[in-house]
C-alpha cells in the first residue's frame, strides 16, 4: 500500500508528549521518541482525516513511523483526536502510585516495615492520576503494599485506562488467578521474584514460589507483558543462572536487580543481607530499568514521585518528607521536589564514572551530596570509608 | 507477534572522562579484514541479531564496510579489542549523513559481559567529542534488551529527528 494514497493517523497506543522537547511516546512498547518540532508539527495533523501526500513528502519518515506501528495507515479516512500534552521542566515522567500499605505477605525485606490500615480512596486516586496524565506522564507505577488487596482495583483501572499512560502493576503475584486476571486492565505486571523456589520462599517467609510463577505464565497467556524484580539475598545467590533462563523464557521486558537498604522489615533480618562486595556482580544479570534516561547533569530522581495512601507526595518511597497533598494539587509537590544537581555530588566530582552513575541511589548514600558505597563498588572505585 | 522494530538511537557527546584503554584495544587496520569477518560470523550466528547482517556472507559485509558503501568508514574513531593474536571485539563506525553511526558492534560470545563494548564505546565517544562530532547515531534491534539496556545507560534516546 503507498502511504501518500492513505489516511494517516496516529496509532492508538501512541500520544505526543511534550516535555523538555517534543516526544513521541509508544504506550505498548514503553518506547520514548526525541522528534523535532517540524515532525510534531506534521504527527498532530495525522488524525485519519488526510491523505499521506497531502501532509507530507518526507517518505523516510513516514515508514520508519509505519514499521515502528507508530503511525497507522488507511484506505478510508478515520477520524481521531491526536492526544498531544505539555509538561514541565523538568517533566514528572513517573509516578509511584502506592494505594495501601497493607498486604497479604510478611516479606523479611519489606522497606514499610509496619504495615498500616490507610487506603487511597478510589476517587482520590483516580484525581491523581488525571493529574499525571495532564502533566504527560509516561508510566504509572500501581503499588502497594499488595495493590490487588485493594479491593477497588479493578474499577480504578478501568476508569484510567483512557488516559494516555502505560499502566503498570507492581504485585507479588499470589492473588492472581484465572477470575482476578481479568479484572486487570494494565499494560505490565512486575513481579517480585527473590530467588529460584528455595530463595524465593526463604526471603518471602512462606511458600509462594509457585503462585508467583504460575501468574507469571498467566499474565504472559493474557497479553500482559511481564518484568521481573529481583532483590540479592544471602539465600539466592545460586540461583541467579535458573533464573535468568527463566527471565529469558517468559521475555521479561526488564530485569532490575536490586540489592537490600536496611530499613523497615530488614533491620529484624539482617542474615538476608549480603556484603556490597558479594552483591554487585549480580546487577550484571538484570536488564532495562533504565526507563527512558534521566536528564544528563542530575542524580537520581529527576522524574519521579510517589505518593502515599494518606495522598501525601514524597520523592521516593524511601523517603517520608511529605512535598504536598497530592489529592489536591500534584503539579505543585512537583514543583516543591529538589533535584540534584550532579556538579554538587562533592564527593563523586573526580569519579571516572560520574557519568554512567550519577551518583547512584541518594538514600544509600551516607550523607545527602555523598558517594553510594554500593556503587563505587559496583564501577570499581575505592569506596569511601 | 515478533517484535521487528529497529529503534534509531542517538547520543549527544559530552566531555566523558575517558576509560582506561583496554588490553588490547586499537584502531582497525585493512589487515584485520579477514579476523573481522570471522568475528562477525562467530558473533552474528544464532544470535538475536542474525538477521541484521548477510551472516552467509560476512566477507562481503566488511568488505562493504571498508570500502565506504555504509558511509565513509572512520576507522580512526573505531575500535577492536585483541586477545593473544585473535579480535574479540569490534566497534565500527562510519560517517552517515554528517554523523558518525556505529555501523556494526560485536563480540565474540565467548567474550560477552566483560565489558568490552562499553569501554570500547566510551572512548569512541570521547575521540568524537574531542573531533568536533555533536551526536552518535546507531540501529538496533528491539528484541535485543540488553543492547539497548547498554546504550541507553551510555546516553543514547530512541530518536526520530531526521524530519
Ligand atoms: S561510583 Fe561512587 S564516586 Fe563514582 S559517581 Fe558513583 S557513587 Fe559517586
Amino acid at each position: 500500500m503507498n502511504w501518500k494514497e492513505t489516511y494517516l493517523r496516529l496509532a492508538d497506543d501512541v500520544a505526543i508528549k511534550v516535555l523538555e522537547q517534543p516526544y513521541l511516546y509508544s504506550l505498548s512498547h514503553d518506547e520514548l521518541y526525541e522528534i523535532n518540532d517540524e515532525a510534531k508539527d506534521f504527527l498532530e495533523q495525522c488524525d485519519g482525516t488526510s491523505l499521506g501526500k497531502e501532509l507530507t513528502d518526507n517518505a523516510e519518515f513516514v515508514e520508519y513511523c509505519l514499521t515502528e506501528n507508530l503511525l497507522e495507515a488507511s484506505d478510508s479516512p478515520s477520524p481521531i483526536k491526536v492526544p498531544i500534552v505539555y509538561g514541565l521542566n523538568p517533566s514528572l515522567r513517573y509516578l509511584e502510585l502506592n494505594l495501601l500499605h497493607k498486604c497479604n505477605l510478611r516479606c523479611a525485606h519489606c522497606y514499610l516495615g509496619e504495615q498500616d490500615q490507610k487506603e487511597l480512596p478510589l476517587a482520590s486516586a483516580i484525581q491523581i492520576t488525571e493529574q499525571f496524565a495532564a502533566l504527560g506522564g509516561l508510566r504509572l507505577v500501581i503499588t502497594g503494599g499488595e495493590p490487588l488487596l485493594y479491593k477497588k482495583l479493578p474499577e480504578f483501572l478501568d476508569t484510567i485506562a483512557p488516559l494516555k499512560l502505560r499502566r503498570v502493576l507492581f504485585s507479588n503475584g499470589t492473588l492472581i488467578n484465572d477470575r482476578t486476571i481479568k479484572e486487570l486492565n494494565v499494560d505490565e505486571i512486575q513481579f517480585s521474584l527473590d530467588g529460584w523456589e528455595e530463595g524465593h520462599n526463604r526471603l518471602r517467609e512462606a511458600a509462594t514460589f509457585k503462585k508467583t510463577v504460575d501468574a507469571i505464565y498467566l499474565a504472559k497467556a493474557n497479553g500482559i507483558d511481564v518484568s521481573i524484580a529481583t532483590m540479592v539475598h544471602s539465600y539466592n545467590l545460586d540461583q541467579f543462572d535458573r533464573l535468568q533462563s527463566f527471565v529469558e523464557e517468559i521475555e521479561a521486558t526488564d530485569w532490575g536487580i536490586d540489592i537490600m537498604t536496611v530499613t523497615g522489615n530488614l533491620a529484624a533480618h539482617q542474615d538476608f543481607a549480603v556484603p556490597y562486595e558479594t552483591a554487585a556482580p549480580f546487577l550484571d544479570y538484570g536488564y532495562g530499568g533504565g526507563y527512558h534516561g534521566s536528564s544528563e547533569g542530575y542524580a537520581c530522581g529527576r522524574h519521579v514521585l510517589a505518593v502515599l495512601p494518606d495522598g501525601s507526595a514524597v520523592k521516593c518511597t524511601f523517603y517520608q518528607d511529605s512535598l504536598g497533598n497530592a489529592v489536591e494539587d500534584l503539579k505543585q509537590c512537583w514543583l516543591n521536589a529538589k533535584h540534584i544537581p550532579l556538579n554538587d555530588l562533592t564527593e563523586c566530582q573526580k569519579c571516572p564514572a560520574l557519568a554512567d552513575c550519577k551518583g547512584g541511589c541518594r538514600f544509600r548514600a551516607k550523607t545527602p551530596l555523598g558517594r553510594d558505597p554500593f556503587m563505587c563498588i559496583a564501577y570499581g572505585i575505592d569506596a569511601p570509608e | 507477534m515478533a517484535d521487528d522494530r529497529r529503534i534509531k538511537m542517538q547520543c549527544l557527546l559530552h566531555n566523558r572522562q575517558k576509560q582506561r584503554l583496554i588490553v588490547g584495544e586499537r584502531i582497525p587496520v585493512l589487515a584485520d579484514l579477514s579476523q573481522l569477518t570471522n568475528l562477525m560470523f562467530i558473533a552474528f550466528k544464532d544470535s538475536i541479531d542474525e538477521d541484521q547482517v548477510d551472516i552467509l556472507h560476512p566477507a562481503t559485509e566488511v568488505k562493504k564496510l571498508f570500502a565506504g558503501e555504509y558511509g565513509i568508514f572512520l576507522s580512526s574513531c573505531s575500535r577492536v579489542v585483541e586477545v593473544g593474536e585473535e579480535i574479540v571485539s569490534a566497534t565500527l563506525l562510519t560517517l552517515w549523513k554528517g554523523n558518525p553511526l556505529v555501523a556494526f558492534i560485536m563480540t565474540c560470545p565467548t567474550y560477552q559481559h566483560k565489558g568490552f563494548a562499553r569501554q570500547c564505546l566510551i572512548n569512541i565517544m570521547s575521540d568524537l567529542f574531542d573531533s568536533g562530532y555533536i551526536y552518535l547515531n546507531l540501529v538496533v534491534s528491539a528484541k535485543n534488551i540488553r543492547a539497548v539496556t547498554l546504550y541507553r545507560s551510555l546516553g543514547f534516546r530512541n530518536c526520530i529527528t531526521d524530519y
